[in-house]
């Protein structure tokens, strides 16, 4: 969830920005264009993104609607058809950056969380003892990379037993979501 | 060449293949049919891959999957070269015509000023507009810069107000921190040489922020990130908004 919530806060920043600098100079520059068309993929990915996460309906539901608001004010950002580099065109003269690319869409870099999407999901609902709930998880971690995640779905009633094998072995909970 | 065990007549098979004219060998006729034996079609690869460095990683597949369905098109509708090259006949004359009518703009403004030199009887020649001395020039373009500089950081500001940041510790920092940059400013343009009219417009303009700054949190709060509210990892939205005026290097002072 945090992974969406950071991605929107950011673009909630980064498009106005953009809308302030297509009045200045920049509505004639590539560089605006770039942003907007960085601005328009990347919600896109954040949709597909949000399509392929274990979020709830209502949270995806919730966070479709902001993706789609900010598609559409993104998406009206004023820029010129014939655009040219203005500093080639010898108009912008602030130094090698370009504001549109490099400072708004650079408040993006600011989120340094990444998607935490699975890449694997085990599946422990039928465990019934420290054992048979460890186990499967276990053969799972073994299968995968360093730095890769595990979704495991468990019932309430494991939550105890689920909570002292991962103090055991020293895991991390990323997010913890009930459906 | 199945069961053919001499290596010279396979070098000579191979080499047959690879010639532009057609070569006899045994009881056939070989030559190198070249890339493409059709008539090339370079602008519709050109139109496909505009902007190769646009396209993202995760888009790729989706990108195969439309020009698969474009070569699929392509071979079941036949009269698809006309149109395309109507197409660009059509683009061409909208073109030409543009230029036409903005040739034909241009020599109307040249009429209108010969016509109304003659009727007036004076020169028509536009009075030259008088060049800003060298240091005069750089000055201005310091300042323009810096207001483009302070615009979007203030309206990030204005954004990130209604956000988290509003009760956090970076916002209300980064704002005081704008707050003596443009006092600081006001002073560097109270010792320039702008001229007088110019200087009163950046003077407006720095005023207006300082006034926006009343509307925007001073008092610093707890950090969100401290507080758990804020996920972002390492970064700061506020202090990344107000860390956009770094990037206006030109001209140095």
């Amino acid at each position: 969830m945090s992974y969406f919530e950071n991605q929107l806060r950011g673009y909630n920043v980064v498009i106005p920005i953009l809308q302030t600098l297509s009045e200045d100079i920049c509505r004639d520059c590539i560089g605006l264009e770039g942003a907007k068309i960085k601005v328009s993929k990347g919600l896109k990915k954040l949709k597909i993104d949000l399509e392929n996460s274990s979020l709830s309906e209502a949270q995806k539901q919730e966070i479709l609607t902001a993706i789609e608001h900010l598609s559409d004010t993104g998406e009206k950002i004023y820029v010129a058809e014939d655009c040219c580099c203005q500093k080639t065109a010898g108009n912008c003269k602030i130094s090698p950056a370009c504001l549109p690319l490099d400072g708004a869409m650079g408040l993006m870099e600011q989120i340094s969380v990444p998607n935490p999407i699975a890449s694997k999901v085990v599946d422990v609902r039928q465990a019934c003892s420290q054992n048979t709930l460890a186990s499967p998880i276990k053969a799972s971690v073994k299968e995968m990379k360093p730095g890769e995640i595990l979704e495991v779905i468990i019932t309430p009633d494991l939550k105890d037993m689920f909570n002292r094998f991962i103090e055991q072995e020293k895991y991390t909970i990323l997010e913890e979501t009930e459906k | 060449m199945q069961g053919e065990t001499e290596q010279e007549t396979i070098a000579k098979a191979v080499w047959s293949c690879y010639q532009e004219n057609p070569t006899k060998f045994l009881d056939y006729t070989l030559f190198d049919l070249g890339a493409y034996s059709e008539k090339v079609k370079p602008f519709r690869l050109a139109i496909r891959v505009n902007h190769p460095e646009q396209i993202e990683e995760w888009e790729v597949d989706e990108i195969v999957e439309k020009l698969e369905d474009m070569k699929v098109e392509e071979r079941t509708e036949k009269p698809m070269k006309p149109i395309v090259k109507e197409k660009m006949v059509e683009e061409k004359l909208v073109a030409i015509g543009k230029q036409l009518v903005k040739i034909s703009e241009e020599l109307s403004g040249i009429a209108r000023i010969l016509m109304e030199g003659k009727e007036v009887g004076l020169e028509v020649a536009p009075p030259p507009k008088e060049e800003l001395p060298e240091e005069e020039k750089i000055e201005t373009i310091y300042f323009k810069n810096q207001l483009r500089g302070y615009n979007i950081v203030f309206t990030a500001f204005r954004t990130l107000k209604n956000d988290m940041c509003n009760n956090g510790l970076n916002l209300p920092v980064s704002v005081n921190k704008s707050i003596k940059k443009l006092k600081k400013l006001q002073e560097d343009l109270d010792r320039s040489s702008i001229p007088l009219e110019k200087n009163k417009e950046i003077r407006s303009r720095i005023e207006d922020f300082l006034r926006q700054t009343e509307e925007l949190p001073t008092d610093p709060g707890p950090c969100q990130k401290t507080v758990g509210n804020c996920k972002l990892g390492k970064g700061c939205f506020a202090t990344g908004a107000f860390n956009m005026l770094r990037l206006i290097t030109e001209p140095t002072r």
